[in-house]
């Protein structure tokens, strides 16, 4: 907010309206901005303190019903982080007052309604910035600032080649801003395939489009070339075209959705819409989309595979008769599953794996003595050092081999 | 043999030693659990069979699972025990007697301390399909010299005694589906674990024993241990 205060020229005349629940303004007539009213509006900025609801129709009327002094162009900034509930009325606001006035929305974080803000934004022949976080907010808001301050292109009109007629969508163009594109999507019916009377007007047609507008610096105007034009139209379709009809089609969409909040019934729009979103395939309020999956994971002459779940119900949960199960057939009402109880505690296999221990444990300490079993024997296979296995067995082995000789000389000498 | 080795030989017997150690009480554990609970339970039963016998009549002939009941509340076996009884469970064979106490609940926390009541199922010993849990390594060892024809008491918190007789024994794979009750028969099943000699837990095979009521055909020995319905004490807690 300080930022926008600082962008303005002595020039300019700036308003403040502070909304929540109730509204107030800074002054009750734009003021000009020189060096003490600004400081004023900083003042009045800094004592904001963002708290209470959002009720923004009487402030936005407040603001809209202001004339606009002579020689200026209003320029609304409308800055929420509340959320929007009575778009209808809003719009009907917007279309009736807003006169020459620029409506420009800011949304700050997740609650505004962005269908809201970038409608109005239309409506309001402005833009739409969206500020996802806080920190974004000098950022974007810079941006925007930026684009109110640069030269603008006003009044846009389009004229189409001789010998089309052209249904094209935004049907007002939009203020074009610095760094914006325009973008328009028409439909060009060749006056000849729907008129037979004007045939002349085929070889007047040099295929150019004409977009003139009045910028700072007075008119503007450019002329596009558009070779596809020039062309007899045919009837085989243009392959780049082909997405152009569905943005189109969806612009068309958007433009009747929005006749409903400027009164026309909704019974008069729906068959329009219904038309145009048939024809393109296109997502709207009357038509949606149903996916079929076209891979069947069985083939539909074979049959299906029955297979039981083992233990169905989780352990801890009370099983109830289940009636979706019951549609089994050999399942009448009377018969609910029910889950089996874990129900071995595993002594047996604590008993075994003590009785083993045990068992190691005992012929580990008697083996080197009894059996004369050197340890090593047992160790080898774990990951101890082994330090010198021959040195130890050594002594055995000897014992194992006198025992013999000795018997074997005595009754020699 | 240097001293290193020794030393080792030594060390490795003792880790050993331990091991088996823990492995003996880990079991010793469980089972001095699963039956000293069932000192416990038994008092709790106690309690439940007298303050059942002490409320006026009017609240007596409605069956009233314990957790539901407002006025006295389920007698819990010790103050933060998450089951308490709901039946006893007596057999008598050649191998042996067998005196039990249900539990609510066939989980873990309960099959711990006693043979666990399936939620969901009719309770013990009332009309309805009935389903009993067990560990076979502890209570339901016994499941497996139940013969067909044998019989076994169950007794209500109202201090009834109804009798089943088995019916017929299988194993049940519960790969196979789950346990199908129909909801209109009077029976009770017992269940545990098998193989019951098996060394591991968790498998998948079951041992059911299917059991169907008698009815009290021997009056002159079952109506001493029946409890009279309109004695102010019941006297078949004492008979035992």
């Amino acid at each position: 907010m300080q930022l926008a205060l600082t962008t303005l020229s002595p020039h300019d005349r700036y308003n403040i309206i502070a909304f929540n629940s109730d509204y107030r303004s800074y002054s009750t007539h734009p003021q000009p901005a020189t060096g003490t009213n600004l400081r004023g509006a900083q003042a009045f900025v800094d004592r904001l303190h963002a708290h209470g609801g959002t009720e923004m129709y009487t402030p936005l009327d407040a603001v809209l019903s202001e004339p606009a002094a002579e020689g200026f162009l209003k320029q609304v900034v409308f800055i929420t982080d509340g959320s929007v509930g009575n778009e209808g009325a809003l719009f009907q606001l917007i279309e009736q007052k807003l006169h020459q006035a620029r409506l420009f929305t800011v949304g700050i974080g997740s609650a505004p309604n962005s269908f809201f803000m970038r409608k109005s934004a239309q409506f309001g022949r402005g833009t739409f910035t969206h500020v996802g976080n806080l920190a974004e907010v000098s950022e974007k808001m810079s941006a925007l600032f930026r684009q109110l301050q640069t030269p603008r292109l006003q009044d846009i009109q389009v004229s189409w080649p001789d010998g089309f007629s052209a249904e094209a969508y935004p049907t007002r163009s939009p203020d074009l801003y610095h760094g914006q594109p325009l973008l328009i999507k028409a439909k060009l019916t060749h006056r000849q395939s729907a008129q037979g009377a004007v045939k002349h007007s085929r070889s007047a047609s040099d295929g150019s489009i004409t977009v003139s507008g009045l910028s700072a610096s007075g008119p503007w105007s450019r002329t596009l070339s558009v070779p596809a034009l020039k062309e007899r139209p045919t009837d085989h379709q243009n392959p780049a075209g082909k997405g152009v009809g569905s943005l189109w089609g969806r612009a068309k969409i958007s433009a009747l959705m929005d006749q409903k909040h400027t009164g026309v019934p909704e019974a008069d729009i729906k068959p329009q819409v219904l038309e145009v979103a048939l024809t393109h395939q296109l997502l709207s309020a009357y038509t949606s989309f149903i996916a079929r999956d076209k891979t069947p994971a069985r083939p539909p002459e074979t049959t299906l595979k029955a297979t039981s779940v083992p233990n169905l119900v989780a352990k801890g949960q009370t099983p109830m008769p289940h009636t979706l199960l019951s549609t089994q057939p050999h399942s009448p009402a009377q018969y609910s599953p029910h889950s089996y109880p874990q129900t071995a505690l595993g002594l047996n296999g604590l008993l075994w794996m003590g009785t083993l221990s045990a068992l190691l444990a005992l012929l580990l300490m008697t083996a080197g003595k009894l059996l004369m079993i050197p340890p090593e024997w047992f160790l080898r296979a774990g990951s101890f050092v082994q330090p010198s296995p021959q040195t130890a067995s050594q002594p055995a082995s000897q014992h194992a081999l006198q025992g013999p000789s000795q018997d074997v000389k005595a009754p020699n000498p | 043999m240097t001293r290193h080795t020794h030393w080792r030989c030594r060390g490795s017997a003792a880790v050993l030693l331990l091991a088996a150690l823990t492995f003996y009480g880990q079991a010793g554990y469980l089972y001095a659990k699963a039956v000293l609970a069932q000192w416990l339970i038994a008092d709790a039963w106690q309690q439940s069979v007298l303050q059942h016998h002490r409320l006026p009549q009017s609240q007596r002939q409605q069956p009233r699972p314990p957790s539901q009941s407002t006025r006295p509340g389920p007698v819990r076996p010790w103050p933060w025990a998450d089951t308490w009884p709901i039946a006893r469970l007596r057999y008598q064979g050649e191998h042996g007697t067998q005196d039990l106490y249900i539990l609510e609940g066939a989980t873990g926390s309960s099959l711990a301390f006693g043979p666990g009541h399936m939620a969901g199922t009719a309770a013990p010993g009332t009309k309805g399909n009935s389903v009993v849990g067990g560990h076979r390594d502890t209570h339901f060892a016994f499941l497996q010299h139940l013969q067909p024809g044998d019989r076994v008491q169950i007794q209500t918190p109202k201090g009834i005694w109804q009798s089943f007789r088995v019916d017929h024994t299988q194993v049940h794979n519960i790969q196979d589906g789950p346990l199908w009750l129909d909801a209109t028969r009077h029976q009770l099943q017992l269940i545990t674990c098998y193989p019951f000699d098996a060394i591991t837990a968790n498998g998948p095979l079951r041992y059911r024993v299917l059991l169907t009521p008698v009815a009290p055909t021997s009056p002159g020995q079952l109506a001493a241990k029946q409890t009279a319905p309109n004695q102010k004490r019941p006297n078949a807690t004492l008979f035992f």
